[in-house]
């Protein structure tokens, strides 16, 4: 009775919802609070599928919807942003019928991996896919071992798992749970050394011994061994080559396949979808001629005009090296002078002012490769130090701890404008300079 | 030649350590000193008299404990160390190696190496704050810092804390004392870049590695930097 409630309610704030483009938390969030078992009283037709990760399962969970409906099924997936436990319950309880039965081939949910275990309480998915994990905002979540062990309350023994044989981390999750890996092979910009500060699987996660790697595409993703235990790289059942980096084209069990985004971290995430959607019983095929037609939109990158200057948004989160460290690697990408603006305020909603994780940011990478970088925000100073430690002189670098004081200095300046922080910091900047 | 010691720079990671060595670096450089840094770990064999600085950041404590079994087997070491007077900074939860136990969040009491009389009980709630404090090296050197730890230390009040807190939280509500400063022996719960918020006591610590106190030090970024994070506390 509880549960018909919830879902009738849920069904028309989600239809309200739609016209007035409302979030898609709060339908799920209210229909929980009558019925907090709810996701537990829903039935599929179908196989569920999670999504998980640190990074990248957005453009992940986007790519495998693609794939199965261009395939011909019937697929239900969760929205971008909607991806926690009442965002969750929300595209199930509108996507169920009236006997809160989801009738499609597939149901797709992107999972945040901090709210994994609250979402997966009641209910079970049928596959998880892992993209990996990496520290973030360590003054909210807490490190990755706090992330692994909400995961393994969700992960049920039942559980096909889905891993990236080139995260040390996500590897070794619920190891007794049945698994394929999936792996992207030595590429010609792999590096022998670590290329980024930021390397959370520096000690081998069974023995605590230096892991050591043959390569390394990213941070700690890679291919490593650990001389110790013997630790190492999963056998792959999906192993990707790249054929072309700057043409975004790749084989994976060689089969020939194209990304528009052609950066190392997508090829792995495309890797991954293509990977999920053969478990899921495709054939290999087809998936690969599938994804040469999709066209991925990158949210985080995007082109405008400020005052008839080339300008373009990176987006990074805040205490998120690794989102960084995309940022420097995309903007390195972009061949014409750049002018870099960074804004650093104090950590958000706690207001400390604490700025720890720009020691793990790479920006060393940015040397020579840009013109001159704003500092900006309550904590411009301390970025401007780190930047000063990084290699950068002085005179390259402007601090202004307020947005409207940029203005007159950025006349000065060269190339392209440069955004390289948090999509409300960026806008805050837009406006005082326009 | 300056050889500086990371230990456990592997298990011992929890986010922005570098910026100590790195701070330290640009100025030896700056300087024309040569220094090289080892970074060592559980599986290496330790011999403290060949460095003359040891830098020990924090990290997840489950890493602590297999960091700690290591430590023990060179307690004497370590006592020696600090009896000579070597520059020493143990940063966050590092400073648990000190301690006598360390009982994790599973009731699982763990030796530690008993150098320092103090016990440290980890329950797994992230706690975090901004300080602002006096060293008791110097106590005109107003600094600032940044705790996120899971552990808590009693008793609450030591022989020699390292700082004397003016502004947010130490272990315990009542206690305005944090830290050990013994000899050349700095650590606290105060974590990431410690040196680069603080540029005196930077200073302090060039002064103590090189042994000179001419260096050309060109930290008016990093004074500024700080004196706008303190005056923030005003
Ligand atoms: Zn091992």
């Amino acid at each position: 009775m509880r549960f018909m409630l919830a879902l009738l309610l849920a069904k028309i704030l989600a239809s309200v919802g739609r016209l007035t483009k409302k979030g898609t938390n709060l339908p799920g969030d209210i229909a929980l609070k009558i019925d907090k078992h709810l996701l537990g009283k829903i039935t599929f037709t179908g196989k569920v599928i999670a999504i998980t990760g640190s990074n990248g399962k957005t453009s992940t969970t986007n790519m495998l919807t693609y794939i199965l409906k261009e395939a011909g099924f019937k697929v239900v997936s969760n929205q971008k942003g909607s991806n926690l436990t009442g965002g969750v319950a929300t595209t199930l309880l509108s996507s169920a019928n009236l006997k809160g039965r989801v009738v499609a081939d597939f149901v797709i949910l992107e999972v945040d991996e901090r709210y994994s275990r609250l979402i997966f309480k009641d209910f079970s998915a049928d596959y998880l896919l892992c993209t990996n994990l990496f520290r973030d905002q360590l003054t909210r979540n807490g490190n990755v071992d706090v992330i692994i062990n909400k995961l393994h309350e969700a992960i049920k023994p039942t559980v096909s798992l889905i891993l990236n044989a080139n995260d040390p981390i996500s590897t070794n999750l619920a190891p007794n749970n049945k698994r394929v890996y999936y792996h992207l092979n030595r590429s010609s910009i792999s590096s022998d050394k670590p290329t980024n500060i930021t390397h959370d699987a520096k000690v081998c996660p069974l023995c605590m011994h230096r892991l050591d790697y043959n390569f390394y595409h990213y941070n700690h993703i890679g291919d490593y061994y650990c001389h110790h235990c013997g630790y190492q790289t999963p056998l792959a059942k999906y192993n990707a080559d790249i054929i072309d980096l700057d043409a975004g084209t790749f084989k994976v069990n060689n089969h020939l396949t194209k990304t528009n985004f052609k950066s190392i971290f997508n090829i792995i995430n495309t890797t991954a979808a293509i990977a999920t959607a053969c478990e899921l019983g495709l054939d290999i095929d087809i998936v690969t001629k599938i994804m040469t037609n999709f066209n991925i939109m990158e949210q985080r990158y995007h082109e405008f005009l400020i005052n008839d200057r080339k300008a373009m948004m990176i987006l990074s989160k805040n205490q998120n090296p690794v989102s960084y460290d995309q940022s420097i690697d995309y903007l390195n990408s972009i061949k014409e002078p750049k002018t870099v603006i960074i804004v650093v305020n104090n950590i958000n909603h706690t207001y400390h002012k604490d700025t720890t994780w720009l020691y793990d940011v790479s920006f060393e990478k940015l040397l020579g490769n840009v013109a001159n970088i704003i500092c900006c925000g309550e904590r411009a100073y301390d970025l401007a130090v780190r930047l000063k430690l990084a290699g950068f002189s002085e005179e390259t670098m402007i601090i202004k701890e307020k947005p409207q004081m940029i203005k007159n200095e950025l006349n000065d300046t060269k190339g392209m404008i440069c955004f390289l922080t948090e999509l409300y910091d960026a806008k805050t900047v837009i406006n005082a300079v326009k | 030649m300056i050889n500086i010691l990371w230990l456990y720079d592997d298990l011992l990671d929890l986010y922005g350590d570098s910026g100590n060595l790195m701070i330290i670096k640009y100025y030896l450089k700056q300087n024309g000193i040569e220094y090289k840094i080892d970074k060592l770990s559980i599986s290496d064999k330790l011999d403290l008299s060949k460095y003359d600085m040891i830098y020990i950041g924090p990290g997840k404590i489950k890493n602590l404990i297999v960091a700690s079994q290591h430590f023990n087997q060179y307690k004497q070491q370590f006592s020696e160390a600090i009896e000579q007077g070597k520059l020493i900074l143990i940063s966050g939860n590092a400073q648990l190696l000190l301690s006598r136990s360390i009982t994790t969040s599973d009731n699982i009491n763990h030796l530690g190496s008993g150098l320092l009389e103090f016990d440290a009980i980890d329950n797994d709630q992230v706690f975090i704050s901004d300080v602002i404090a006096q060293t008791n090296t110097d106590p005109s050197i107003l600094i600032y810092g940044f705790i996120n730890r899971t552990s808590y230390i009693l008793p609450y009040s030591f022989n020699r804390p390292l700082l004397t807190i003016n502004k947010g939280l130490s272990d315990h509500l009542t206690s305005y004392e944090q830290g050990f400063l013994i000899n050349n022996l700095f650590a606290s719960w105060l974590l990431g870049p410690i040196l680069v918020k603080n540029p005196q006591l930077l200073r302090k610590f060039l002064c103590i590695l090189t042994k000179k106190d001419n260096l050309m030090i060109d930290d008016q970024l990093s004074q500024t930097a700080y004196k706008l994070t303190v005056d923030e506390f005003k």
